[in-house]
């Protein structure tokens, strides 16, 4: 007697926990008629019969149960090798569709084809509370597929974000690692193609009436500001090899049929520095006070940013071993840095050694990127200071906007110049590269002696001057011609108290820059470098910018 | 009817790429529900009717903490809706002027501003792509009316759809890296207003 309450028990309790999980879908999917007339309907009038799917009850049963993806039940009737190409067309068929889904369910898709064989496919949708049901219905010439569909788009995002069912982990993310991952390694995008068409084309009968006035597409330094701020997270780029951006903009959609119109406008931009006589920053100046050549030929400057326009930087710190012993000072110049800069400027703070780090993304929000300038302290190792950079330019292609900058604190030494260890870059791809970018670089050059160590400097040590500091002086001379060709400034910082002073002069320098940017007149894209020239037109003034770029 | 797609999608783009008129706050919703009457002698046809609650739960599942997602999610979950209506006939002859006259009627209201115009001698084919742009330089909506003697189609997107936003996607869904919406922000004026 007890044994049979017992299992009287387990059969009740049993009954009653699959009654509750599986009843509210349930319930509501039989609520609706639809799929049931549909089929019946494409079984009378076609005279059809459905494919015997093995275990499709006992599947949906289980899909009741587990709902895995946010599943809450489904209706499946596929209907293979019989004739569906009868008279009756997609409107009669959607009529069908229209009654059988009643007012609660919309349409969402309808798409007929009678060319080829007929092809109709109709989606209706509902929402039921948090849930959404779908039902799709396919007509083709020897087959037919009726489903139903009841789901909860929170539980199916969350199914995307974290793939689970019955608490079992089916792997990562179906949508990519979540992890705030930014791999900076990015290739350069391909040469532009010489055959493709310079300027707005047509097919050869046709009239394209584009509105010139505002169709022109803007330029990347009149980007919208990207007003976001990500709070910075630790993104761990690994160098990798990959190549320069180009010199020119170039807005080219991807149009694929023939005789498609083609809007492709060539930019080049470029961030000029203005002075006086005295070499004094010039900030008042406005676009018709630029006069702007490519190799000697005027022309017309289409667009123009002030020198207060934010600016987009990358904040790029040598960690390598010899900076170890100063990572306070550096942490705390950092910070001043941030503070110096204008609230509207974007920063991405980026250690290297080695290994290029990215520390946080671009971002406004200072007190996340003081906080993020604390990690800087565990860093040690080497110094691929050209792979950094190059993957910092990597980084900034990324952006669109036109005004961006490198602010690198270093002792300057590549490790190519100190051993034999090589780089993936050499120094003259990383000039060459730099060179062509719209990228304005500001070197801080920090030996990062204190007092103590600039006795000992002297008498030898590495580098030391009475030992032959060629390497330093080649890392010095690098530094320039980086500054110089992309008309920045190298700054100097002997001793750790003078890093303040660099930074702040750095903060105050980025904005003494205006941004411009012109269509080249004669598009020939011949490999050739275009030499760049800007002048003033105030007296005794200097403009100084990149000086061209390579024609690809 | 695949390239007319494909086609409808690069005018879109296009669309975006040029600028408009500012346009007075009205419904971008476009009534198109008339080609309906079309369907039964066309040999393809489409209709596609999208609304905000759907594109809401499309949203879902994009990610908003990766930052190209984040854009589009953006994006789609203020649009209003999404609506495409075409047919394509196997003879010229089958649906009469009025029928895309209807169409044009409703996009040169005040508001519209055609911003392409694409005429072909060669197969008689119009395409014409329309915005409606706010004082606040966001595009309420956009009208894609295409035409030959045997086809029409229409897309109709009902926004805001903020050009920032869109600058958003650039380097990704076909949009070139370096391409850029400015229809003057914020402060933008309207047109003959000062």
């Amino acid at each position: 007697m007890t044994r049979l309450t017992r299992l009287v028990r387990r059969a009740a309790l049993f009954t009653m926990m699959i009654a509750l999980l599986v009843s509210p879908s349930f319930f509501a999917m039989a609520k609706g008629k639809g799929f049931k007339d549909v089929v019946k309907h494409i079984e009378t009038n076609y005279g059809a019969k459905k494919v015997r799917i093995p275990f499709l009850g006992l599947a949906n049963f289980a899909v009741k149960l587990i709902r895995p993806a946010g599943v809450k039940g489904f209706k499946l009737a596929v209907f293979e090798d019989q004739n569906f190409s009868a008279s009756e067309g997609a409107a009669s068929f959607d009529a069908v569709m229209r009654e059988a889904y009643d007012k609660e369910w919309r349409p969402m898709v309808q798409v007929s084809s009678k060319r080829n064989g007929a092809s109709h496919t109709f989606i209706y949708v509902r929402s039921s509370g948090k849930d959404v049901q779908f039902a799709l219905a396919v007509l083709e010439d020897r087959e037919a597929v009726v489903l139903e569909v009841k789901f909860n788009p929170d539980a199916a995002a969350r199914f995307l974000e974290n793939p689970k069912i019955m608490g079992i982990s089916l792997g990562k993310s179906i949508r990519g690692n979540n992890a705030a991952v930014a791999s900076n390694a990015r290739s350069r995008p391909a040469a532009p193609n010489p055959s493709s068409a310079d300027s707005s084309q047509a097919g050869p009968s046709q009239a394209a009436d584009v509105k010139t006035d505002d169709a022109k597409p803007a330029p990347a330094l009149d980007a919208a500001s990207n007003g976001g701020n990500n709070p910075p997270a630790l993104i761990d780029a690994k160098a990798e090899d990959s190549s320069a951006a180009p010199a020119i903009t170039e807005v080219k959609p991807n149009l694929p049929w023939p005789g498609a119109i083609r809007i492709e406008t060539r930019l080049v931009n470029l961030n000029v520095k203005a002075m006086d006589k005295a070499g004094r920053p010039l900030t008042d100046l406005k676009m018709e006070d630029f006069v702007v050549t490519e190799d000697g030929v005027k022309q017309d400057v289409s667009h123009f940013k002030p020198v207060n326009a934010p600016v987009n930087v990358i904040m790029l710190l040598d960690l390598s071993g010899s900076t170890k012993s100063k990572r306070k000072a550096m942490a705390d110049a950092a910070r001043k840095f941030i503070d110096a800069l204008p609230a509207q400027d974007k920063i991405a703070l980026v250690a290297f050694t080695r290994r290029y780090r990215a520390l946080s993304d671009f971002t406004t929000d200072k007190e996340s990127l003081k906080k993020v300038v604390e990690q800087i302290k565990g860093f040690d190792g080497g110094t691929a200071f050209y792979d950094s950079m190059w993957q910092a330019l990597d980084q900034l292609d990324q952006i669109p906007d036109a005004r961006k900058a490198i602010v690198v604190l270093t002792d300057g030494e590549d490790e190519s110049l100190i051993g034999d260890k090589e780089t993936v870059r050499t120094f003259d791809e990383l000039l060459d590269r730099a060179s062509e970018e719209d990228v304005t670089i500001y070197p801080i050059y920090f030996s990062g002696q204190n007092h103590y160590d600039k006795v000992g400097l002297l008498f030898g040590g590495r580098g030391g001057l009475m030992s032959g500091g060629e390497n330093r002086k080649i890392a010095r001379k690098q530094l320039d011609s980086l500054a110089e060709q992309t008309g920045g400034e190298v700054f100097s910082a002997q001793l750790e108290e003078e890093l303040d002073g660099a930074y702040k002069r750095v903060a105050g320098e980025l904005h003494t820059l205006y941004s411009l940017a012109y269509s080249p007149d004669k598009p020939k894209r011949n490999g050739e470098f275009r030499k760049i020239g800007v002048k003033l037109n105030r007296e005794g003034a200097v403009a100084k910018t990149r000086r061209g770029y390579y024609d690809r | 009817m695949k390239p007319i797609m494909l086609r409808l999608i690069s005018i879109a783009l296009l669309a975006a790429v040029c600028g408009a008129a500012p346009a007075h706050a009205q419904n971008a919703r476009l009534q198109i529900d008339h080609l309906d009457r079309l369907f039964p002698k066309a040999v393809e046809t489409v209709d596609i009717r999208v609304d905000g609650a759907l594109l809401l739960m499309a949203s879902k599942f994009l990610r908003s903490d990766k930052a190209d997602e984040a854009a589009v999610k953006e994006i789609v979950q203020a649009l209003k809706g999404v609506y495409v209506k075409g047919v394509e006939f196997d003879k010229e002859g089958e649906f009469t002027e009025s029928d895309v006259e209807a169409v044009r009627q409703q996009l040169s209201a005040p508001g519209w501003e055609r911003i392409v115009g694409v005429r072909s001698k060669r197969d008689g084919e119009n395409v014409e792509v329309f915005l409606m742009i706010n004082n606040d330089a966001v595009i309420e909506g956009i009208g894609v009316l295409i035409s030959d003697p045997k086809q029409v189609m229409v897309v109709n997107v009902v926004g805001p759809l903020d050009p920032d936003k869109i600058n958003n996607l650039r380097g990704q869904f076909g949009i070139p890296k370096d391409f850029a919406l400015d229809f003057g922000g914020a402060k933008r004026t309207r047109r003959g207003a000062n």
